[in-house]
């Protein structure tokens, strides 16, 4: 690896490339609004909210963000239809064809 | 009430940050208290409509133009918060509806407001995506938008840095009253926070902290579920939703598929600042389940490609569901409560929430606060409802 590999704690890194969220982004939010949930976080970011739905910048907003303070239900949790479907299928479901 | 009095709001929602941010605006000292974090429940279950479009003419599009006045200069105020203003559509889906669409456009004109009926050929140009058989449709011109998780979290920022005291993950146990005034709550943790008034400001929870000092306030849980697009083409700038759901104001019935009646569905569309669409909407009273129904999602999919037909390629990424906080006259209560000096509520705006929070926030400071108030308070008044609402003592 070359050994000026960005690190997490370099302000461009994309932490999340849905919404093109870089970490400088994430600091800026974290001072601002002082976020105590991930999902806090996430209504002010986007981080997320974009079409992977978090399968990939979870873990590390996870690991390197907020301490959640959030009860069991306000958990994130994941939504229907789990995964990008088109609205001429989901409209259509069950239906004979 | 003393020069600088202190003021719990209980509830971290839009209403409650609103409120927070007008007290502290005014010189109060505010403690802003949530069970969860802020904006953790309705506030970020919906979209970001500030309508005029859809209320009565009179006092219910007096109240939503005031809000709409007050959003627009919070909007010089905060920071940026996704606040544009588009204007709104509604569009019909068969002749009945024209009709009513042009007498509601009558009314409307006839109050001033920006209203304009749209034929066959107005509306599809305004609207090239729509559905071809569309045969008409109108358009208020005062209707904003913004992002409704970014505009909660902006006024509580607003609140804390006048130095509000925010207490978010702390369920309140009681309301504390000492000879019959409100003199702060009761936290779960035992904790107790004084205070020279408290505003319940929580939504579909308010009669739950209310109901043990014996007041009951008629306000319920009502459903709805709103679908994510991915980012992509968009079908227009501007909020669209169907004229079907006001017909009920003209004593018609209104005509749409099984499916659609069945859960309440009524198109909405919302374009957002990040390139995707939201697409409501549905109106059910089903408890306290949040849980996304995949029938209902593929009734407002289906509802939505009824008018846009170009959407059958775009993509949905997701759905969720809210919990608006409903009344039997669709208006909120913003009140003192009777015989409990200090007492206030600021609950039950079910949809419109986002919309009248700016109104109700200034409100609630200018009632709390002894100032002159910007709307009439009167038809907002806690004990209206004679007939499910009241106090069983007193």
């Amino acid at each position: 690896m070359a050994k000026d590999a960005p690190s997490h704690e370099d302000d461009a890194v994309i932490v999340c490339r849905c919404e093109a969220l870089t970490w400088g982004d994430v600091k800026q939010a974290m001072e601002a609004f002082q976020p105590t949930s991930l999902r806090q976080l996430k209504s002010v970011t986007r981080w997320g909210m974009g079409i992977c739905q978090g399968r990939v910048c979870r873990p590390m907003m996870a690991a390197t963000t907020v301490e959640d303070q959030t009860e069991a239900a306000f958990r994130l949790v994941v939504r229907p239809p789990f995964k990008p479907v088109a609205m001429n299928i989901l409209g259509h479901e069950g239906e004979k064809v | 009430m003393k020069s600088s009095p202190h003021v719990i709001v209980v509830g971290a929602g839009v209403i409650g940050a609103a409120s927070a941010h007008y007290l502290t605006q005014a010189g109060a000292r505010v403690t802003l208290i949530d069970q969860g974090d802020i904006g953790s429940g309705t506030s970020s279950r919906c979209d970001g409509n500030v309508l005029a479009i859809d209320k009565d003419p009179g006092f219910d599009s007096q109240m939503a133009t005031v809000s709409q006045q007050l959003l627009h200069e919070l909007a010089q105020e905060l920071p940026y918060f996704e606040y544009r203003r588009p204007g709104s559509y509604l569009v019909c889906d068969n002749a009945d509806e024209v009709e009513m669409a042009r007498e509601w456009v009558r009314q409307q004109q006839a109050e001033g407001l920006p209203f304009a009926y749209l034929d066959y050929e107005a509306i599809h140009r305004h609207l090239p995506h729509l559905a071809e058989d569309v045969p008409g449709g109108l358009y208020c011109g005062s209707d904003s938008t913004l992002n409704p998780l970014l505009y909660t979290q902006r006024l509580a920022q607003s609140a804390r840095d006048r130095s509000a005291d925010l207490r978010p993950h702390q369920p309140v146990g009681d309301i504390g009253i000492e000879g019959g005034a409100a003199k702060g709550v009761r936290l779960a943790s035992g904790e107790w926070v004084p205070g020279d008034a408290v505003v319940v400001a929580a939504g579909i929870w308010t009669p739950a902290l209310l109901e043990p000092l014996g007041i009951r306030v008629p306000i319920r849980p009502r459903k709805g579920h709103l679908l994510v697009s991915g980012k992509g083409p968009l079908f227009g700038d501007a909020k669209v939703m169907e004229f079907g759901y006001l017909m009920s104001k003209f004593g018609r019935e209104r005509v749409a598929p099984p499916d659609a009646m069945q859960y309440g569905v009524a198109l909405v569309y919302e374009p957002t600042a990040s390139h995707n669409f939201l697409l409501g909407s549905s109106r059910e009273f089903v408890g306290w389940d949040t849980s996304s129904n995949p029938k209902v999602v593929q009734s407002i999919a289906r509802r939505a490609m009824r008018f846009y037909p170009g959407m059958k390629d775009a993509t949905i990424i997701r759905s969720y569901a809210g919990l608006r906080p409903w009344t039997p006259d669709h208006f909120p209560i913003v009140s003192e409560v009777d015989g409990v000096p200090g007492l206030w509520i600021a609950a039950g705006h079910e949809g419109d929430g986002i919309g009248l929070a700016a109104v109700t926030g200034r409100l609630i400071a200018d009632l709390v606060l002894g100032g002159s108030p910007c709307i009439d308070p009167g038809p907002l008044r806690w004990n209206r409802f004679t007939e499910e609402g009241g106090m069983d003592h007193g």
